[in-house]
Protein backbone atom coordinates (compact mmCIF):
# COMPACT_ATOMS: atom_id res chain seq x y z
CA UNK A 1 0.00 0.00 0.00
CA UNK A 2 1.49 3.07 -0.80
CA UNK A 3 -0.09 6.82 -0.92
CA UNK A 4 0.77 8.60 -4.23
CA UNK A 5 0.60 12.01 -2.83
CA UNK A 6 2.51 11.66 0.11
CA UNK A 7 4.40 8.08 -0.50
CA UNK A 8 3.38 6.86 3.28
CA UNK A 9 3.81 3.26 3.13
CA UNK A 10 3.06 2.19 6.71
CA UNK A 11 0.30 0.13 7.37
CA UNK A 12 -0.76 1.86 10.62
CA UNK A 13 -1.31 4.54 8.94
CA UNK A 14 -4.08 3.70 6.77
CA UNK A 15 -7.47 3.14 7.42
CA UNK A 16 -10.68 1.60 6.20
CA UNK A 17 -13.90 2.71 5.29
CA UNK A 18 -16.53 1.22 3.45
CA UNK A 19 -14.53 -1.01 0.98
CA UNK A 20 -11.99 1.63 0.73
CA UNK A 21 -7.93 2.17 2.16
CA UNK A 22 -7.63 5.74 2.70
CA UNK A 23 -3.70 7.69 3.91
CA UNK A 24 -4.02 8.89 7.85
CA UNK A 25 -0.71 10.36 6.76
CA UNK A 26 -2.38 13.68 4.46
CA UNK A 27 -5.85 13.24 4.96
CA UNK A 28 -5.58 17.15 6.54
CA UNK A 29 -4.88 17.87 3.29
CA UNK A 30 -8.06 16.23 1.91
CA UNK A 31 -8.92 12.58 2.00
CA UNK A 32 -7.02 10.14 -0.74
CA UNK A 33 -8.60 6.83 -1.22
CA UNK A 34 -5.75 3.99 -2.51
CA UNK A 35 -6.10 4.11 -6.15
CA UNK A 36 -7.51 7.22 -6.51
CA UNK A 37 -5.96 9.77 -8.63
CA UNK A 38 -5.17 13.07 -7.41
CA UNK A 39 -6.56 16.09 -9.76
CA UNK A 40 -4.84 19.71 -10.46
CA UNK A 41 -7.61 22.29 -10.08
CA UNK A 42 -5.39 24.39 -12.48
CA UNK A 43 -6.07 24.58 -16.23
CA UNK A 44 -2.95 25.08 -18.65
CA UNK A 45 -1.58 28.75 -19.17
CA UNK A 46 -1.51 29.82 -23.31
CA UNK A 47 1.73 32.13 -24.21
CA UNK A 48 2.20 34.89 -22.57
CA UNK A 49 4.87 38.14 -23.66
CA UNK A 50 5.27 39.73 -20.68
CA UNK A 51 8.35 42.03 -19.18
CA UNK A 52 8.50 42.67 -15.73
CA UNK A 53 7.67 46.63 -14.57
CA UNK A 54 10.34 47.30 -12.07
CA UNK A 55 10.73 50.91 -10.71
CA UNK A 56 14.47 50.28 -10.42
CA UNK A 57 16.44 48.42 -13.26
CA UNK A 58 18.45 45.27 -11.94
CA UNK A 59 22.15 45.98 -11.11
CA UNK A 60 24.53 44.58 -12.96
CA UNK A 61 25.38 41.62 -10.73
CA UNK A 62 21.39 40.86 -10.12
CA UNK A 63 21.19 40.25 -14.28
CA UNK A 64 24.10 38.03 -14.15
CA UNK A 65 22.59 35.94 -11.43
CA UNK A 66 19.41 36.10 -12.88
CA UNK A 67 20.26 35.08 -16.47
CA UNK A 68 22.82 32.76 -15.11
CA UNK A 69 19.62 30.87 -13.38
CA UNK A 70 17.72 30.92 -16.53
CA UNK A 71 20.49 29.20 -18.31
CA UNK A 72 20.77 26.50 -15.53
CA UNK A 73 16.65 26.36 -15.89
CA UNK A 74 16.47 25.53 -19.55
CA UNK A 75 19.31 22.78 -19.70
CA UNK A 76 16.66 21.40 -17.26
CA UNK A 77 18.71 21.92 -14.11
CA UNK A 78 17.00 22.93 -10.61
CA UNK A 79 18.60 25.71 -9.34
CA UNK A 80 19.59 27.18 -5.64
CA UNK A 81 19.89 30.96 -5.43
CA UNK A 82 21.88 31.57 -2.55
CA UNK A 83 21.79 35.43 -1.89
CA UNK A 84 21.89 37.70 0.84
CA UNK A 85 19.09 38.85 2.74
CA UNK A 86 18.04 41.92 0.18
CA UNK A 87 20.31 40.90 -2.25
CA UNK A 88 16.69 40.94 -4.63
CA UNK A 89 15.92 36.76 -4.74
CA UNK A 90 12.85 37.80 -6.09
CA UNK A 91 13.95 39.98 -8.55
CA UNK A 92 16.46 37.61 -9.86
CA UNK A 93 13.39 35.34 -11.02
CA UNK A 94 11.61 37.17 -12.77
CA UNK A 95 14.09 36.91 -16.06
CA UNK A 96 12.55 32.69 -15.59
CA UNK A 97 9.38 34.13 -15.00
CA UNK A 98 8.89 35.70 -18.74
CA UNK A 99 10.56 32.70 -20.24
CA UNK A 100 8.37 29.90 -18.98
CA UNK A 101 5.14 32.10 -19.61
CA UNK A 102 6.17 33.07 -22.95
CA UNK A 103 6.28 28.89 -23.33
CA UNK A 104 2.67 28.94 -21.71
CA UNK A 105 4.05 27.05 -19.05
CA UNK A 106 2.68 26.90 -15.18
CA UNK A 107 4.65 28.80 -12.62
CA UNK A 108 4.24 28.49 -8.74
CA UNK A 109 5.67 30.84 -6.10
CA UNK A 110 5.70 28.42 -3.11
CA UNK A 111 6.16 29.28 0.26
CA UNK A 112 6.84 28.67 3.51
CA UNK A 113 5.03 31.58 5.79
CA UNK A 114 1.47 32.79 5.08
CA UNK A 115 2.80 36.26 5.68
CA UNK A 116 5.06 36.38 3.26
CA UNK A 117 3.08 34.67 0.57
CA UNK A 118 1.00 37.81 0.84
CA UNK A 119 3.84 40.24 0.49
CA UNK A 120 4.82 38.77 -2.25
CA UNK A 121 2.28 38.35 -4.49
CA UNK A 122 1.65 42.09 -4.08
CA UNK A 123 4.88 42.86 -4.97
CA UNK A 124 4.23 40.30 -8.37
CA UNK A 125 1.12 42.51 -9.04
CA UNK A 126 3.10 45.66 -9.21
CA UNK A 127 5.86 44.19 -11.66
CA UNK A 128 3.42 41.85 -13.67
CA UNK A 129 0.07 44.07 -14.05
CA UNK A 130 -0.85 42.12 -16.64
CA UNK A 131 -0.83 38.89 -15.06
CA UNK A 132 -3.05 37.27 -12.99
CA UNK A 133 -1.89 36.81 -9.91
CA UNK A 134 -3.42 34.78 -7.18
CA UNK A 135 -2.43 34.08 -3.41
CA UNK A 136 -3.52 30.78 -2.12
CA UNK A 137 -3.09 30.26 1.56
CA UNK A 138 -5.47 30.07 4.85
CA UNK A 139 -7.71 32.82 4.39
CA UNK A 140 -7.46 33.09 -0.05
CA UNK A 141 -9.00 29.81 -0.88
CA UNK A 142 -11.58 30.88 -3.37
CA UNK A 143 -9.64 31.21 -6.35
CA UNK A 144 -7.09 28.57 -6.78
CA UNK A 145 -5.84 29.25 -10.67
CA UNK A 146 -3.87 32.25 -12.39
CA UNK A 147 -0.59 33.16 -14.19
CA UNK A 148 1.35 32.83 -11.51
CA UNK A 149 0.35 30.73 -8.30
CA UNK A 150 1.51 32.31 -5.19
CA UNK A 151 1.16 29.64 -2.06
CA UNK A 152 2.22 28.04 1.12
CA UNK A 153 4.01 24.64 0.58
CA UNK A 154 1.03 22.85 2.51
CA UNK A 155 -1.14 24.27 -0.53
CA UNK A 156 0.85 22.78 -2.92
CA UNK A 157 -1.53 19.53 -2.19
CA UNK A 158 -4.03 20.67 -4.35
CA UNK A 159 -1.24 20.86 -7.58
CA UNK A 160 -0.11 17.59 -8.35
CA UNK A 161 1.55 17.90 -11.57
CA UNK A 162 1.21 21.09 -12.06
CA UNK A 163 3.82 23.15 -11.90
CA UNK A 164 6.40 23.66 -14.68
CA UNK A 165 8.73 25.89 -12.75
CA UNK A 166 8.25 25.76 -9.18
CA UNK A 167 10.02 28.73 -7.01
CA UNK A 168 10.80 27.52 -3.77
CA UNK A 169 11.13 30.50 -1.15
CA UNK A 170 12.97 30.14 1.79
CA UNK A 171 13.65 26.53 1.36
CA UNK A 172 15.30 26.38 4.75
CA UNK A 173 12.28 27.48 7.09
CA UNK A 174 9.57 25.88 9.20
CA UNK A 175 7.38 23.93 8.41
CA UNK A 176 8.91 23.00 5.31
CA UNK A 177 12.48 22.35 6.58
CA UNK A 178 12.59 18.88 7.73
CA UNK A 179 9.10 17.95 6.63
CA UNK A 180 8.92 14.70 4.74
CA UNK A 181 5.25 15.17 4.02
CA UNK A 182 5.61 19.03 2.63
CA UNK A 183 8.91 17.89 0.53
CA UNK A 184 6.60 15.22 -1.21
CA UNK A 185 4.10 17.92 -1.94
CA UNK A 186 6.94 19.62 -3.49
CA UNK A 187 8.18 16.40 -5.34
CA UNK A 188 4.43 15.99 -6.84
CA UNK A 189 3.30 19.63 -7.38
CA UNK A 190 6.51 20.25 -9.74
CA UNK A 191 6.88 17.89 -13.32
CA UNK A 192 9.40 20.81 -14.49
CA UNK A 193 12.23 22.78 -12.51
CA UNK A 194 13.08 23.91 -9.09
CA UNK A 195 14.15 27.53 -8.39
CA UNK A 196 14.80 27.32 -4.34
CA UNK A 197 15.89 30.88 -2.74
CA UNK A 198 17.22 31.50 0.02
CA UNK A 199 19.68 33.65 2.06
CA UNK A 200 20.52 30.67 4.61
CA UNK A 201 21.59 27.07 4.14
CA UNK A 202 20.35 24.15 6.47
CA UNK A 203 22.42 20.49 6.61
CA UNK A 204 19.57 18.75 4.67
CA UNK A 205 19.90 21.71 1.74
CA UNK A 206 23.77 21.58 2.00
CA UNK A 207 23.48 17.81 1.36
CA UNK A 208 21.38 17.83 -1.84
CA UNK A 209 23.76 21.09 -3.03
CA UNK A 210 27.23 18.58 -1.98
CA UNK A 211 24.97 15.61 -4.20
CA UNK A 212 24.98 18.33 -7.13
CA UNK A 213 20.93 17.80 -7.32
CA UNK A 214 21.05 22.25 -7.72
CA UNK A 215 23.18 24.28 -9.52
CA UNK A 216 24.17 27.01 -7.27
CA UNK A 217 23.63 30.68 -7.79
CA UNK A 218 25.31 33.34 -5.41
CA UNK A 219 24.66 36.78 -4.89
CA UNK A 220 25.81 38.43 -1.43
CA UNK A 221 25.51 42.26 -2.63
CA UNK A 222 22.66 44.19 -2.15
CA UNK A 223 21.01 46.44 -4.77
CA UNK A 224 22.36 49.55 -3.07
CA UNK A 225 25.88 48.24 -2.68
CA UNK A 226 25.81 48.97 1.22
CA UNK A 227 26.76 46.08 3.54
CA UNK A 228 24.79 43.73 5.34
CA UNK A 229 24.19 45.27 8.74
CA UNK A 230 26.14 43.42 11.15
CA UNK A 231 24.37 43.04 14.58
CA UNK A 232 25.94 44.74 17.74
CA UNK A 233 25.79 41.39 20.47
CA UNK A 234 25.79 42.56 24.27
CA UNK A 235 26.07 40.11 27.05
CA UNK A 236 23.70 41.10 29.73
CA UNK A 237 21.67 39.46 32.28
CA UNK A 238 18.08 39.31 31.59
CA UNK A 239 17.00 41.81 33.74
CA UNK A 240 19.39 44.33 31.95
CA UNK A 241 18.26 43.19 28.49
CA UNK A 242 14.71 44.80 29.59
CA UNK A 243 15.97 47.93 30.24
CA UNK A 244 18.47 47.74 27.35
CA UNK A 245 15.63 47.14 25.23
CA UNK A 246 13.60 50.15 26.70
CA UNK A 247 16.55 52.59 25.99
CA UNK A 248 17.13 51.64 22.90
CA UNK A 249 13.62 51.84 21.74
CA UNK A 250 13.42 55.33 23.69
CA UNK A 251 16.09 56.28 21.34
CA UNK A 252 14.73 55.17 18.09
CA UNK A 253 11.46 56.48 19.13
CA UNK A 254 13.16 59.88 19.13
CA UNK A 255 14.64 59.44 15.85
CA UNK A 256 11.82 58.71 14.73
CA UNK A 257 12.51 55.22 13.04
CA UNK A 258 10.32 51.87 14.00
CA UNK A 259 11.91 48.78 15.91
CA UNK A 260 10.84 45.30 15.68
CA UNK A 261 11.94 43.42 18.89
CA UNK A 262 12.14 40.12 18.09
CA UNK A 263 11.25 37.82 21.12
CA UNK A 264 11.64 33.81 21.46
CA UNK A 265 7.75 33.06 22.58
CA UNK A 266 4.54 34.05 22.46
CA UNK A 267 4.19 35.32 26.38
CA UNK A 268 6.96 37.69 25.71
CA UNK A 269 5.48 39.79 23.59
CA UNK A 270 2.87 40.91 26.48
CA UNK A 271 5.08 41.34 28.77
CA UNK A 272 6.85 43.68 26.12
CA UNK A 273 3.87 45.55 25.35
CA UNK A 274 3.52 46.77 28.39
CA UNK A 275 7.30 47.88 29.29
CA UNK A 276 7.15 50.00 25.78
CA UNK A 277 4.01 50.74 25.81
CA UNK A 278 4.29 54.68 25.93
CA UNK A 279 6.46 54.01 22.43
CA UNK A 280 3.06 52.64 21.01
CA UNK A 281 4.14 48.74 20.63
CA UNK A 282 1.88 46.22 19.38
CA UNK A 283 2.31 42.28 19.54
CA UNK A 284 2.00 39.90 16.53
CA UNK A 285 2.43 36.12 16.72
CA UNK A 286 1.18 33.21 14.71
CA UNK A 287 -2.07 32.97 17.55
CA UNK A 288 -2.81 36.96 16.79
CA UNK A 289 -5.75 36.69 14.52
CA UNK A 290 -5.95 40.25 12.61
CA UNK A 291 -1.59 40.04 11.69
CA UNK A 292 -2.76 41.20 8.19
CA UNK A 293 -3.82 44.41 9.77
CA UNK A 294 -1.25 45.04 12.09
CA UNK A 295 1.29 44.91 9.53
CA UNK A 296 -0.51 47.27 6.99
CA UNK A 297 -1.13 49.28 10.27
CA UNK A 298 3.12 49.13 11.34
CA UNK A 299 3.76 50.00 7.74
CA UNK A 300 1.47 53.07 7.55
CA UNK A 301 3.06 53.92 10.61
CA UNK A 302 0.82 53.56 13.29
CA UNK A 303 2.66 51.69 15.84
CA UNK A 304 6.17 52.54 16.21
CA UNK A 305 7.09 49.29 17.73
CA UNK A 306 6.68 46.14 16.87
CA UNK A 307 7.10 42.99 19.59
CA UNK A 308 7.06 39.80 17.20
CA UNK A 309 8.21 35.57 17.64
CA UNK A 310 9.85 34.31 14.64
CA UNK A 311 6.98 35.22 13.04
CA UNK A 312 8.33 38.15 11.07
CA UNK A 313 12.12 37.19 10.51
CA UNK A 314 11.48 36.42 6.92
CA UNK A 315 10.72 38.27 3.71
CA UNK A 316 9.16 41.30 5.56
CA UNK A 317 10.76 44.69 4.51
CA UNK A 318 10.17 47.48 6.16
CA UNK A 319 11.72 50.88 5.10
CA UNK A 320 14.02 52.05 7.97
CA UNK A 321 13.26 49.52 10.81
CA UNK A 322 15.58 49.02 13.73
CA UNK A 323 15.74 45.12 14.94
CA UNK A 324 16.69 44.36 18.24
CA UNK A 325 16.58 40.48 19.69
CA UNK A 326 15.68 39.38 23.24
CA UNK A 327 17.45 36.96 24.67
CA UNK A 328 19.05 35.84 21.33
CA UNK A 329 21.00 32.50 22.87
CA UNK A 330 17.24 30.97 23.19
CA UNK A 331 17.44 27.60 21.16
CA UNK A 332 14.28 28.95 18.96
CA UNK A 333 17.23 31.85 17.52
CA UNK A 334 18.98 29.23 14.56
CA UNK A 335 21.80 31.00 13.18
CA UNK A 336 19.86 30.88 10.25
CA UNK A 337 16.99 32.67 11.88
CA UNK A 338 19.12 34.91 13.62
CA UNK A 339 20.71 36.27 10.11
CA UNK A 340 17.40 36.38 8.30
CA UNK A 341 16.02 38.33 11.27
CA UNK A 342 19.06 40.84 11.02
CA UNK A 343 18.48 40.84 7.07
CA UNK A 344 15.33 42.97 8.06
CA UNK A 345 17.52 46.04 8.33
CA UNK A 346 18.96 48.39 5.84
CA UNK A 347 16.76 46.51 2.82
CA UNK A 348 15.60 50.00 0.74
CA UNK A 349 17.69 52.00 -1.52
CA UNK A 350 16.55 55.57 0.80
CA UNK A 351 17.04 53.44 3.92
CA UNK A 352 20.20 51.58 3.62
CA UNK A 353 21.64 51.44 6.82
CA UNK A 354 20.21 50.94 10.49
CA UNK A 355 20.83 49.13 13.50
CA UNK A 356 20.66 45.53 14.69
CA UNK A 357 21.20 44.80 18.59
CA UNK A 358 21.64 41.18 19.61
CA UNK A 359 21.04 41.12 23.25
CA UNK A 360 22.38 37.19 25.24
CA UNK A 361 23.21 36.17 28.40
CA UNK A 362 26.03 34.20 26.76
CA UNK A 363 27.73 34.05 23.28
CA UNK A 364 26.10 30.54 21.76
CA UNK A 365 27.61 29.05 18.86
CA UNK A 366 24.99 30.30 17.02
CA UNK A 367 25.18 34.14 17.54
CA UNK A 368 29.06 33.24 16.70
CA UNK A 369 28.17 31.68 13.04
CA UNK A 370 25.34 34.20 12.75
CA UNK A 371 27.79 37.00 12.84
CA UNK A 372 30.52 35.81 11.00
CA UNK A 373 28.55 34.71 8.30
CA UNK A 374 27.17 38.22 7.39
CA UNK A 375 30.93 39.12 7.77
CA UNK A 376 31.78 36.26 5.48
CA UNK A 377 28.91 37.63 3.00
CA UNK A 378 30.10 41.02 3.31
CA UNK A 379 33.75 40.36 2.56
CA UNK A 380 32.18 38.79 -0.78
CA UNK A 381 29.75 40.72 -1.94
CA UNK A 382 29.85 40.13 -5.09
CA UNK A 383 28.34 37.69 -8.03
CA UNK A 384 30.38 34.24 -7.63
CA UNK B 1 4.02 -5.24 22.62
CA UNK B 2 3.20 -2.84 19.16
CA UNK B 3 2.79 0.70 20.85
CA UNK B 4 -0.59 2.54 20.25
CA UNK B 5 -0.33 5.22 17.74
CA UNK B 6 -2.42 8.43 18.72
CA UNK B 7 -5.63 8.88 16.09
CA UNK B 8 -5.17 12.20 16.31
CA UNK B 9 -1.50 13.23 15.86
CA UNK B 10 -0.15 9.68 14.78
CA UNK B 11 2.10 9.72 17.02
CA UNK B 12 2.95 6.41 19.08
CA UNK B 13 1.81 6.78 22.52
CA UNK B 14 4.79 6.86 25.33
CA UNK B 15 3.20 6.83 28.46
CA UNK B 16 1.17 4.14 29.18
CA UNK B 17 -2.14 5.13 30.65
CA UNK B 18 -3.97 2.88 32.76
CA UNK B 19 -6.59 2.65 30.10
CA UNK B 20 -4.03 0.62 28.06
CA UNK B 21 -4.19 -2.67 30.72
CA UNK B 22 -8.17 -1.99 29.98
CA UNK B 23 -8.50 -1.33 26.20
CA UNK B 24 -7.21 -2.95 23.57
CA UNK B 25 -6.19 0.02 22.14
CA UNK B 26 -5.07 3.69 23.35
CA UNK B 27 -6.60 6.04 20.59
CA UNK B 28 -5.76 9.23 22.20
CA UNK B 29 -2.64 10.28 23.37
CA UNK B 30 -2.59 12.36 26.92
CA UNK B 31 -1.07 15.75 24.90
CA UNK B 32 -3.59 15.25 22.58
CA UNK B 33 -6.39 14.85 25.16
CA UNK B 34 -5.22 17.41 27.39
CA UNK B 35 -5.98 19.83 24.15
CA UNK B 36 -9.72 19.40 24.46
CA UNK B 37 -11.28 22.13 26.41
CA UNK B 38 -13.61 20.48 28.75
CA UNK B 39 -16.67 22.21 29.82
CA UNK B 40 -19.09 19.86 31.37
CA UNK B 41 -21.72 22.37 32.62
CA UNK B 42 -25.83 22.79 32.01
CA UNK B 43 -27.66 25.99 31.13
CA UNK B 44 -31.23 25.73 31.31
CA UNK B 45 -32.76 27.52 28.83
CA UNK B 46 -36.85 27.95 28.06
CA UNK B 47 -37.22 24.61 30.19
CA UNK B 48 -34.65 22.46 28.20
CA UNK B 49 -31.45 21.32 29.62
CA UNK B 50 -28.56 22.15 27.60
CA UNK B 51 -25.53 19.30 28.50
CA UNK B 52 -21.88 21.02 26.69
CA UNK B 53 -19.23 18.78 26.91
CA UNK B 54 -16.51 20.84 25.35
CA UNK B 55 -15.54 24.77 24.42
CA UNK B 56 -15.49 25.00 20.64
CA UNK B 57 -12.11 26.14 19.52
CA UNK B 58 -9.43 25.65 17.25
CA UNK B 59 -7.84 22.33 18.07
CA UNK B 60 -11.39 20.75 17.86
CA UNK B 61 -12.67 22.66 15.08
CA UNK B 62 -9.84 21.26 13.17
CA UNK B 63 -10.53 17.85 14.62
CA UNK B 64 -14.69 18.17 13.12
CA UNK B 65 -13.39 19.37 9.81
CA UNK B 66 -11.37 16.90 9.14
CA UNK B 67 -13.86 14.52 10.43
CA UNK B 68 -16.68 15.43 8.50
CA UNK B 69 -15.17 17.90 5.25
CA UNK B 70 -11.84 15.77 4.78
CA UNK B 71 -13.90 12.10 5.73
CA UNK B 72 -11.53 10.64 8.42
CA UNK B 73 -13.64 8.52 9.39
CA UNK B 74 -11.78 7.41 12.03
CA UNK B 75 -11.73 10.35 13.82
CA UNK B 76 -15.45 9.34 15.23
CA UNK B 77 -14.42 7.69 18.37
CA UNK B 78 -11.76 10.64 19.50
CA UNK B 79 -14.48 13.05 20.48
CA UNK B 80 -15.75 10.63 23.21
CA UNK B 81 -12.88 8.91 23.88
CA UNK B 82 -12.20 10.53 27.68
CA UNK B 83 -15.85 10.18 28.62
CA UNK B 84 -16.56 6.75 26.47
CA UNK B 85 -17.77 5.15 29.58
CA UNK B 86 -19.15 7.74 31.87
CA UNK B 87 -21.50 8.68 28.86
CA UNK B 88 -22.50 5.10 28.00
CA UNK B 89 -23.93 4.52 31.68
CA UNK B 90 -25.48 8.24 31.85
CA UNK B 91 -27.35 7.80 28.31
CA UNK B 92 -28.85 4.28 29.34
CA UNK B 93 -31.70 5.86 30.60
CA UNK B 94 -32.42 8.42 27.53
CA UNK B 95 -33.79 7.38 24.54
CA UNK B 96 -31.43 9.54 22.48
CA UNK B 97 -32.35 11.44 18.93
CA UNK B 98 -30.03 12.75 16.95
CA UNK B 99 -30.17 15.90 14.38
CA UNK B 100 -28.41 15.36 10.84
CA UNK B 101 -27.07 16.44 7.90
CA UNK B 102 -28.39 17.39 4.79
CA UNK B 103 -28.75 15.02 1.90
CA UNK B 104 -26.10 16.12 -0.34
CA UNK B 105 -23.33 16.04 2.48
CA UNK B 106 -24.59 12.45 3.46
CA UNK B 107 -24.34 11.13 0.33
CA UNK B 108 -20.72 12.77 -0.22
CA UNK B 109 -19.68 11.77 3.48
CA UNK B 110 -20.76 8.39 3.41
CA UNK B 111 -21.74 8.85 6.93
CA UNK B 112 -24.08 10.69 9.37
CA UNK B 113 -21.28 12.64 11.55
CA UNK B 114 -23.76 12.66 14.95
CA UNK B 115 -24.73 8.95 14.62
CA UNK B 116 -21.19 7.72 14.09
CA UNK B 117 -19.77 9.76 17.08
CA UNK B 118 -22.35 8.82 19.59
CA UNK B 119 -22.90 5.14 18.56
CA UNK B 120 -19.96 4.23 20.78
CA UNK B 121 -21.80 5.11 23.61
CA UNK B 122 -25.50 4.60 22.77
CA UNK B 123 -27.39 2.12 20.33
CA UNK B 124 -29.85 2.59 18.77
CA UNK B 125 -29.86 6.39 18.23
CA UNK B 126 -33.06 7.54 16.35
CA UNK B 127 -32.82 9.70 13.26
CA UNK B 128 -36.28 11.21 12.83
CA UNK B 129 -35.56 14.35 11.12
CA UNK B 130 -34.26 15.64 7.79
CA UNK B 131 -32.78 18.71 5.67
CA UNK B 132 -34.48 20.36 2.62
CA UNK B 133 -31.08 22.05 2.11
CA UNK B 134 -27.68 21.27 2.48
CA UNK B 135 -26.48 24.57 3.39
CA UNK B 136 -23.93 24.65 6.20
CA UNK B 137 -24.87 26.86 9.07
CA UNK B 138 -21.88 28.08 9.36
CA UNK B 139 -21.93 29.54 5.88
CA UNK B 140 -24.99 31.67 6.85
CA UNK B 141 -25.67 35.19 8.86
CA UNK B 142 -27.35 35.36 12.22
CA UNK B 143 -30.43 36.40 10.29
CA UNK B 144 -30.37 33.41 7.54
CA UNK B 145 -29.58 31.01 10.59
CA UNK B 146 -32.79 31.46 11.69
CA UNK B 147 -34.80 30.23 9.37
CA UNK B 148 -33.45 26.88 10.04
CA UNK B 149 -36.87 25.79 11.13
CA UNK B 150 -38.01 25.97 7.65
CA UNK B 151 -35.38 23.73 6.45
CA UNK B 152 -35.53 20.86 8.98
CA UNK B 153 -37.97 18.58 9.18
CA UNK B 154 -39.22 15.21 10.77
CA UNK B 155 -40.06 12.20 8.89
CA UNK B 156 -44.04 11.37 9.38
CA UNK B 157 -43.27 7.65 9.67
CA UNK B 158 -40.85 7.65 11.89
CA UNK B 159 -41.87 6.08 14.95
CA UNK B 160 -40.25 7.85 18.48
CA UNK B 161 -41.43 6.86 21.91
CA UNK B 162 -43.15 9.06 23.94
CA UNK B 163 -40.81 8.72 26.82
CA UNK B 164 -39.79 11.85 28.81
CA UNK B 165 -36.51 11.15 28.98
CA UNK B 166 -35.46 12.21 25.14
CA UNK B 167 -32.29 13.01 24.98
CA UNK B 168 -31.47 15.16 21.47
CA UNK B 169 -27.82 15.10 20.19
CA UNK B 170 -26.01 17.55 18.14
CA UNK B 171 -22.18 18.06 17.36
CA UNK B 172 -21.88 21.53 18.06
CA UNK B 173 -23.93 24.64 19.19
CA UNK B 174 -23.54 28.17 17.63
CA UNK B 175 -26.21 30.43 17.61
CA UNK B 176 -28.75 27.18 18.63
CA UNK B 177 -31.01 27.96 16.06
CA UNK B 178 -30.90 24.13 14.71
CA UNK B 179 -31.54 22.74 18.17
CA UNK B 180 -34.59 25.37 18.53
CA UNK B 181 -35.68 24.05 15.55
CA UNK B 182 -36.04 20.35 16.38
CA UNK B 183 -36.90 21.10 19.85
CA UNK B 184 -40.41 23.00 17.66
CA UNK B 185 -40.71 19.52 15.92
CA UNK B 186 -39.80 16.79 19.01
CA UNK B 187 -40.21 18.34 22.73
CA UNK B 188 -37.37 17.01 24.74
CA UNK B 189 -36.13 18.09 28.13
CA UNK B 190 -32.74 17.40 27.34
CA UNK B 191 -29.85 18.15 24.76
CA UNK B 192 -26.74 16.70 25.03
CA UNK B 193 -24.27 18.97 22.25
CA UNK B 194 -20.76 18.20 22.16
CA UNK B 195 -19.45 21.20 22.00
CA UNK B 196 -20.55 24.85 22.05
CA UNK B 197 -19.38 27.99 20.83
CA UNK B 198 -17.52 30.80 22.99
CA UNK B 199 -20.22 33.33 22.10
CA UNK B 200 -22.82 30.56 22.91
CA UNK B 201 -21.71 30.22 26.43
CA UNK B 202 -21.00 33.82 27.03
CA UNK B 203 -24.59 34.94 26.12
CA UNK B 204 -25.96 32.34 28.26
CA UNK B 205 -23.98 32.80 31.26
CA UNK B 206 -26.77 33.34 33.49
CA UNK B 207 -28.49 30.42 32.45
CA UNK B 208 -26.01 27.82 34.09
CA UNK B 209 -27.24 25.74 36.15
CA UNK B 210 -26.15 22.60 38.45
CA UNK B 211 -27.28 19.40 37.03
CA UNK B 212 -26.66 16.17 37.95
CA UNK B 213 -25.71 15.13 34.28
CA UNK B 214 -22.50 15.46 34.59
CA UNK B 215 -21.75 14.07 38.27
Amino acid sequence: MKCIRCNNTDPKLFAYDQGVWYCRQCVRFGRMDLGQEAKSTICKNKPKKVRPDLKFALTPLQEEASQKALSHLKKGKNVFVYAATGAGKTEICYASICDYLRQGKKIGFAISRRQVVLEITQRLREVFPSLKIVEVCQGYTSDLDGDIIVCTIHQLYRYPKAFDLLILDEVDAFPYAGNHILKQFVEQACCGQQLCLSATIDPALKKEIDEHKYEVVSLFQRPHKKPLIVPKVYTLPIMFQYFAIYRLCKKFHVQDKQTIVFVPRKKDTSLFCFLLRRFGAHPIHSMIENKDEIMEQFRKKRYSVLISTTLLERGITIPGVQVIVFRADHPVFSNASLIQIFGRVGRKFTEPYGEGVCLCQRKTKEIQTCVSTIEWMNQHAKYV
Amino acid sequence: MDESTCKICLEKEQDIPISFFLDDEVIVCKKCLERFRVHKKTYRIHNVNYHILYEYDTWIEGLFFQFKEQRDIVLKDIFLYAEKDFLKKKLKSFDCIALCSGEEKRALRGFEPVLEIFKEVKEPIASPFYRTDSIKQSSLSKEQRKQIHCSLKKKICYPIRNRSRQLLLDDVITTGQTIKAALLLISCRDVLVLAAHPLWIEEHADDQIKHSFWK
